[in-house]
Formats: structure tokens, sequence, C-alpha cells
């Protein structure tokens, strides 16, 4: 056997010294090479030079232990195994939940500067109230293009629409002036003072004034204008559509005086003491035909008096289950009527009913009043199936 | 089978204490990370507990090494003041803490393989728990420890030796 390496005389003395001193537990696998140690040791005891290595490693192995040990700390301090289980525990165990808590005054503090927040905001509030621009508002509604001059005058007023607020109305101009009839659009005309031409018909409200872009227009409707109820309000369909702070852009007297005699009137039949009626006696009480909406089932119907004409309300049901009110009466002079009404509305608002879109057609001396909430469009078209 | 880790710690604490304290040479602090490295291991059921725990421990005593560098003299400080040590002579104390020192400058001249081999050998691992601490193969750990071994006993020398022509 040739001589021994360093090596394999520490691994040697390792596996002595873990085999004595930690009950074999080093040793472990390594005492499978007991065969090699057993022989390691008779030639050791045959060999002196490697007797003597063995003892050179073995004092350098003492040596380094010694070093070693030289550098362990003095004193350690075991604690007893309880005390580790006992902080483990403790690190272990879930972390109190954190309770949210604020003394008093920290209270009391934030308190206070919400309730000035919220006192400076309603103080201010009038400072930054929404107010609509001129940008803002949208083009005419209904017409892609202009087809008449009124449509051209609307047009204008969207595009230079005047600083003072006041409210718009939608109009549909006769077809017998050039307009589209009951399929124009709906424009909004500038009101411009009354021009002579209106002079037989009822004054209208000083603050009502006529665009001379539509005087021809206008002019036309005048002459045609006869002085039935019909031919005053037209077969327009006038509905007001209010918008907030709008500019008083684009109405036309007419279609301002058609909407006050709708109101006056609707109102008049607001204010009337109805009682439940058959179709039978309401035509006998109104002297005339019951006028109806065919293909609308009929709600009921009631009779009463409109400033002591005898009336008839009929209720019919839209197909999207709204009321179409139809108020109708015989009247004997339209015109007079709408003049009367005017004056007792001079100085009044036009708030009635405003939610309510009205339409006032007559039919030979019937003077009907259709209130739905629908588009004046729509409630035209309404009104045209009137017999 | 359940780890019975009150044994473990019986057979394994002071080892652990000698093997970190050669890794952050702060005794109470080689025992504060040795109880931290039982405290972590408790919730545990390794197949070899000790490896397990000194895996523990060279983590701990890495992360040490590089929070030590930014808050070694202020530890020192506040230990030198607070620290509730036995009793011991200020000149044998000294006299330790010299030759601690000069065994750590020779430590410091091995090879980072060479120390950590050393120095597992020395906290009691056997062959097989070394080469599963380092990486290294199970032979190679004989080769590793006798020249970690010679070296630091040459170096120590040699820095005795230097000491001495100091003087």
């Amino acid at each position: 056997m040739s001589h021994i390496d360093e090596t394999r005389l520490h691994e040697y003395l390792d596996v002595l010294e873990r085999g004595q001193d930690r009950g074999g537990r080093a040793a472990g696998r390594q005492g499978d090479r007991a065969l090699e140690w057993d022989q390691l040791e008779r030639h050791v005891a045959e060999c002196g030079e490697c007797r003597a290595r063995l003892d050179d490693v073995r004092a350098i192995r003492g040596r380094a232990s010694a070093l070693l040990n030289e550098a362990a700390p003095v004193h350690i301090a075991m604690p007893p195994f309880e005390e580790i289980e006992a902080r483990a525990r403790v690190r272990t165990r879930p972390a109190p939940r954190r309770v949210f808590t604020m003394n008093r005054l920290t209270a009391l503090g934030w308190a206070a500067t919400i309730a000035l927040a919220v006192g400076i905001g309603w103080i201010a509030r009038g400072s930054f109230e929404f107010r609509q621009t001129d940008e803002d508002l949208p083009v005419a509604t209904g017409a892609s293009e202009p087809t008449s001059v009124l449509d051209e005058v609307a047009s204008v007023d969207e595009a230079v629409a005047p600083s003072t607020a006041t409210e718009r109305f939608q109009v549909q101009v006769p077809a017998a002036i050039g307009g589209r009839g009951a399929e124009a659009a709906p424009r909004d005309i500038e009101p411009l003072p009354s021009e002579p031409a209106r002079a037989e018909a009822p004054p209208p409200a000083p603050e009502l004034r006529v665009a001379e872009e539509g005087a021809a227009e206008r002019e036309q409707l005048a002459k045609a204008a006869p002085t039935d109820l019909r031919q005053a309000v037209g077969d327009t369909a006038p509905r007001q559509e209010r918008r907030r702070d709008a500019p008083a852009a684009g109405l036309a007297a007419e279609v301002q005086e058609a909407d006050v005699v709708g109101r006056l009137l609707n109102e008049a039949a607001g204010e009337t003491a109805w009682r439940d009626a058959s179709a039978t006696e309401a035509a006998t009480h109104l002297g005339d035909s019951l006028r109806t909406i065919s293909g609308l089932p009929v709600d009921s119907i009631a009779i009463g008096e409109v400033d002591g004409a005898p009336a008839a309300r009929v209720v019919q049901i839209l197909p999207s289950g709204d009321r179409l009110e139809i108020v109708q009466w015989q009247t004997a002079n339209a015109e007079n009527e709408v003049a009367n009404r005017r004056a007792a509305f001079a100085d009044r608002p036009l708030e009635t009913r405003s939610s309510v879109g009205t339409q006032v057609v007559t039919r030979n001396g019937i003077v009907l009043v259709l209130s739905a909430s629908l588009a004046a469009d729509s409630l035209q078209a309404l009104a045209d199936r009137i017999p | 089978m359940r780890v019975d880790w009150s044994e473990v710690y019986r057979e394994t604490y002071e080892d652990l204490v000698r093997f970190l304290h050669r890794k952050v040479w702060d005794a109470d602090r080689a025992q504060d990370l040795a109880q931290e490295a039982f405290m972590r291991a408790l919730d545990h059921d390794p197949d070899n507990p000790r490896g397990f725990l000194f895996t523990i421990a060279n983590n701990l005593a890495r992360d040490e090494a590089r929070a030590a560098v930014r808050q070694r003299h202020h530890l020192t400080l506040i230990k030198a003041e607070t620290e509730d040590r036995a009793v011991v002579d200020p000149t044998d104390e000294m006299e330790h803490e010299q030759r601690m020192a000069a065994v750590r400058r020779a430590l410091d001249q091995l090879s980072d393989r060479d120390r950590e081999v050393l120095l597992l050998w020395d906290a009691g691992l056997n062959y097989e728990e070394i080469a599963e601490q380092t990486g290294l193969a199970v032979k190679a750990i004989g080769t590793t420890l006798s020249r970690a071994r010679r070296r630091l006993v040459d170096a120590h020398e040699a820095l005795e030796d230097r000491d001495v022509a100091h003087r």
C-alpha cells in the first residue's frame, strides 16, 4: 500500500472524532468505509512515515480547533427552550387590529373644518352658478338645412343670439306662406315689434318683436288670416320648449300669440268643474258631434262649461300610456275670445301647465284644445286626425 | 415524525452560537441570531433539523453582515454601555479579545469556501451536512477541510511572527 495522503488522514481523524464525540452521527455513512479505515490503520501501524504524517495532521487539527475555540464567545447564555417557544408564539400571534381612534380635540377640529367648508360653499354658491353660454346652445332642432326665409332667420338668430335671457318657442310655418306646414321642422324665431299687417289681430304683447327678415311671410299670413280662431292661431303647432337662461332669439309674434291662446284656453278648461257623462250625453251637451282621435281608446268623457259655453272633455290613452286630453266647446267669435283671454293674462307669466304640450285647433266652430306630454309635431299629427 | 425541537435546541444551540459568532463577531448578537433561528424553525418539520437550523442561521448571518456594515460602530457603542454579562477580569478579557482578533484576521485570509467549511465542521456538522450547506460534493469536503485547517494555522502563525517582529 502506498503512503496515505494528508486529506485521507484528515478524513480518518474526522471519522474517529465525530464517531467518538457525536455518537457516530457525523460518521454516518462514512462508516461504510470501515474496511478502508481498517486498512489505513494497519498501514499506519506498519509505516513510520505515514505515522509521522498522521501525527502532523492530528497536530494541525488540534491547533485549528484551538484557534477556533479562542474565537468562540467566552460565555454563551442558553435560555430555556420554553422561552424560545413563548417568544415564537408571541411573534406568530396575529397582530391586534388597530382601532382608529381620534381624540376629542381632533374630532372637533375636523368637524369645524367641514362645517366651515360647507358654509363657504353655501355662501359662494351664487358665484359659481352654472350659466349656459350662447356657444353651448344647440342648433335649431329638426331641420338639417333652411327651407324658408324663416329657417334662414332662425339660423342667423342662432348665430347672433342676443344676450337677453328669454324663452324660446318652436313653430311650424303654415304651408300657405311658403313654409313646410305640418311637415316643417320647428324653428326658433326672434320676436320683433308687431306690424300693421297684424292690426286686425289681437295686439301682441309689447315685448314681442317680429324679425324683419320674416316680414313678407307675416304679411301674407296677416292677409290670409280670417277672423276665425282657426286662422288666428293657424294650424300651427306651438309648443313651448324652455331653455334655462336662453337668449331671446328666434321668436315670431305668431308663435307667441298662438301659444298664448292655447295656454289661455287650456287654462280656462282647467278651471272647469267636470262631471262624467256618456258620449251621447256629451254630444247633446256640446250641441255638436263629440270630436275624438280615432284609434285611441277613450278613458273618460266629461261635460262642463268653459266661460259659460257648454264644453266636453275627452281623455284618451296614448300608446305610451300617457293621457291625451281634448277639451272642446262651441264658440261664436273665436277672435274676441282670444283677445279677452290675452287681456286676462296680460301680466301673468306663461307658466301654466308648462310641462304639458298644448295644441289648439278648430273644427267647424268648435274649439279643441289638445293637451298631452308630447312634442309639438306629434301633437299636431294627432290633431290632424280629428275630423 | 415531528421534530423534537427541544432536544435539537439542547444539542445544537451552543454550536450554532459558535458558528454565528465567527460570522458576526459579536457574542450577544450571535446568541440573538441563534435564538431567532430556532424561533423561525419551530413551525417547520424538516428531515434534517440541524441542517435546517444552520441554513436559517447562515441567512441571518448574511443579512446581519449587510446591516453591520452600516451599524457596526453604533451597535458596538450601545452594547458597550448596556450589556449585562458575567463579570470577568479586564486583563483576561483584553487578552481574549486580542486572541480572538488574531484568529479573526487568520480566518479572513482563508477563501470563503475554506472558511465556510471549516466553521461548519467546527459547529458540529458532518461531511454530508456540510456538503448540503455549501453545495460542494461530499468527497470534496475532506480536501477542503484539510486545506482550510492548514491555512488557518499557517496564517495565524504568520500573523504571530509578524506581531513579534513588530514588538
